[in-house]
């Protein structure tokens, strides 16, 4: 009996998985009237809450579409992201990092132009600089910024102000920083002035440097080397005396927290003084800031080189928003991007998830929740901008290719920083023969 | 100079209890920095906290993004896929290593091989090729790629670890059970699986606890977060690119997420072992 009784209860319990989740949500539908249509993104709690509210207010004014969210981390988003792309399983509508447009466009098209909805999208109300350098590709404008990132430093003031730095000296540059950098070590040999990874590295140091030192992309749009080995020896030899030198922490420690830098206990615990980062990163640690209440966010200080070329400040997109070309609602899809990215109601649920926002009239509408610090410093980063990165410069791979350089650098692998840049310019060549 | 059978029964001591202490220490961390404040997870060197905040687990479960889906979503979602998944591969499997076992059919010398073979075939190498045939059958977003390969029995693994425990279960019971009129299918329900119970116990936990920590396989195939099993749901709430990740809340419900575990493990031990020893597959 009590075994006729569980056999009944698993083949109910099986019959019950299969009533419920057989069905796969698979693409977008159309029935009863109601179109569904698929939107995904990446974040933290905070960012899906608001995008799910946005959600809500949406449908409420649109009760002939349905959104099915699709939310996720990061790094699994990332995970994901070119799996569907390619097998054509993508969402209607998507999140895109910046660094995977390049990429994504040069591997199909995948995307649908919004030209023709660029007058209901309202695109000549979006940031110019931002629509103009990362919007369009081969004519056709594939990705819509929701958020602006500029560059700069987060600082602990309390601490740095000890040892001469001035938050508001714009003219910071690389020996300023060793000088501090020294000083800080010598007060204390578990200090050290910067807190960092290897792709932090790579992004905000050497390649930073090197834009400042030739004011030319680091690859050529026709897949040549945009500087010389000893130029691009020379940024690279940034990145080894910040580690010989002691501003950056050794990377036998800081390697645990590649990517999660921000939870590195020495940096909690005040060892650590400045992070070198995009605005985004300023407006997250700004919760932080409240709890410990002892970080000082400016939008000044990016070390400059003394007689460079450029600032090296990239202003980007903190994430840009794109619609399927295969969707089969591209009406929808677009009427609800043109809720997100226009609406008072939207841009309110969205608050400062996605930094500053990209369109003039929306920040007005989310004044009071900005952080001062990150608006000021998206407006003093668009000011002095440099060049922006092409797409060879700020391929995915390329990026990957010069964190593991970093690494190398770190522990010592090279005899000389020309070994380094030789090893970065036979990769580059096979990443762009490939 | 001898040393003494007992000092040796210490020294011996002493080294196993070092090592189970390193191979639990994570999961012990785990315990306790699940009622510590996020930051004095990496900040202290305590393993005990300050302060035992049972909120964590509160927080944690209601899994902060949106209200509506909590951990427990998770938690009944996981049991919706896991317990099909390891009930089909057991009958799935059963059947199949019967087959190869017990019956002479053309092509069998070189079928068990081609099936042996897929065992070494790496899962990621396949991933691709699974996720566009899945998606042009329409079953992505749903749990039918897990479903799907347990009813047609592919796992190898598990049909060859049945398969060795069959070949000690004498032919000649097959053989007395034939001569009274039983059916072949007779022979595997009343003779067979009965004296399989070990293996098909442990063929069943393997299952159970793979399924249930396969989180790739779930990322690729499943995106709606009201699918999402506590792996992903785990996952979901660790995301270092916009905020601060709150990993006391993250250590809670992985404590809870491993419970059924050893649930499971510890009441079904005893066959597990005894699966594991009796059909010649000796970790």
């Amino acid at each position: 009996m009590r075994k006729a009784l569980s056999v009944a209860m698993v083949i109910a319990l099986l019959l019950c998985s299969f009533q419920v989740f057989a069905g796969g949500a698979g693409e977008s539908s159309s029935d009863d009237g109601v179109t569904t249509i698929r939107v995904a993104w990446w974040g933290g709690d905070a960012r899906h809450k608001a995008m799910l509210d946005m959600i809500a207010a949406f449908e409420a004014e649109n009760p002939d579409i349905k959104v099915e969210p699709e939310y996720s981390a990061f790094a699994q988003y990332g995970d994901k992201f070119f799996i569907q792309l390619t097998s054509g399983a993508a969402p209607d509508v998507m999140a895109v990092d910046q660094p995977w447009c390049a990429t994504a466009v040069q591997q199909g098209d995948f995307f649908l132009d919004l030209s023709p909805y660029a007058e209901q999208l309202q695109i000549d109300t979006f940031d110019d600089y931002l629509i103009d350098n990362y919007s369009y590709f081969n004519d056709k404008l594939l990705f819509l910024p929701i958020g602006i990132n500029g560059m700069g430093s987060l600082v602990d003031t309390e601490i740095l102000s000890q040892f001469g730095f001035d938050i508001n000296d714009k003219d910071f540059t690389w020996d300023d920083m060793f000088a501090l950098a020294e000083k800080v070590h010598a007060a204390n040999p578990d200090w050290y002035l910067c807190c960092t990874d290897s792709k932090q590295a790579a992004l905000y140091y050497a390649r930073v440097y090197l834009r400042q030192l030739t004011g030319r992309q680091l690859i050529n749009d026709d897949g040549t080397m945009g500087c010389t080995r000893e130029e691009l020896s020379e940024a690279l030899e940034l990145v080894d005396r910040c580690y010989k030198e002691n501003v950056f922490q050794p990377i036998t420690i800081s390697a645990v927290y590649n990517n999660t830098m921000t939870q590195n206990p020495d940096w909690l615990n005040r060892k650590m003084f400045m992070i070198l980062g995009r605005t985004s990163v300023m407006t997250e640690t700004a919760s932080r800031r409240e709890i410990d209440g002892h970080y000082t966010t400016t939008g000044y200080v990016m070390p400059q080189l003394e007689g460079g070329v450029e600032s090296g400040i990239e202003v980007r997109p903190v994430t840009l928003y794109a619609v399927n070309k295969e969707t089969r609602n591209p009406d929808a899809a677009v009427r609800f991007l043109e809720f997100m990215f226009t609406t008072e109601a939207a841009a309110k649920a969205i608050g400062s998830n996605y930094s500053v926002p990209a369109r003039e009239e929306s920040r007005g509408y989310v004044a009071d929740v900005l952080d001062p610090s990150a608006i000021e410093n998206v407006e003093y980063s668009l000011a002095n901008a440099g060049s922006t990165l092409n797409a060879w410069s700020g391929n995915s791979e390329v990026e990957a290719l010069f964190t593991e350089i970093m690494e190398k650098i770190a522990y010592g692998q090279y005899d000389s920083m020309l070994e380094a840049a030789d090893e970065i310019i036979e990769r580059i060549g096979m990443i762009v023969t490939n | 100079m001898r040393i003494s059978n007992k000092a040796k029964n210490v020294i011996r001591h002493i080294v196993l209890i070092a090592v189970c202490f390193v191979l639990i220490y994570p999961v012990v961390f785990m315990f306790f920095a699940s009622f510590k404040e996020s930051n004095e997870v990496f900040t202290s060197l305590s393993l005990f906290p300050e302060k035992y905040r049972w909120e964590n687990y509160v927080n944690g479960w209601q899994a902060g993004a949106s209200g509506s889906i909590t951990f427990t979503n998770y938690f009944l979602n996981t049991f919706a896929l896991v317990i099909p998944v390891v009930f089909f591969t057991i009958v799935s499997c059963s059947l199949v290593a019967y087959g190869f076992a017990r019956f002479s059919f053309p092509f069998r010398k070189i079928l068990f091989p081609a099936m042996i073979s897929t065992m070494m075939l790496p899962s990621t190498v396949i991933i691709i090729p699974r996720f566009m045939l899945f998606k042009n059958l329409g079953w992505l977003d749903s749990y039918l790629p897990f479903y799907v390969p347990a009813i047609f029995a592919c796992y190898p693994f598990f049909i060859f670890l049945l398969i060795q425990f069959m070949r000690n279960i004498p032919t000649s019971f097959d053989e007395s059970a034939k001569m009274d009129g039983c059916s072949a299918m007779m022979i595997l329900r009343k003779i067979i699986l009965p004296l399989l119970k070990p293996a098909i116990f442990s063929a069943g936990l393997f299952q159970f606890i793979w399924t249930w920590d396969d989180f790739y396989n779930q990322l690729i195939f499943i995106n709606s977060p009201r699918k999402f099993t506590v792996a992903l749901g785990l996952r979901l709430a660790i995301d270092t690119s916009t905020e601060t990740v709150q990993w006391n809340e993250v250590m809670a419900m992985s404590v809870c997420t491993i419970i059924p575990l050893f649930i499971i493990f510890f009441a079904c031990q005893k066959y597990f072992v005894e699966g594991i020893t009796s059909s010649g597959i000796k970790g």
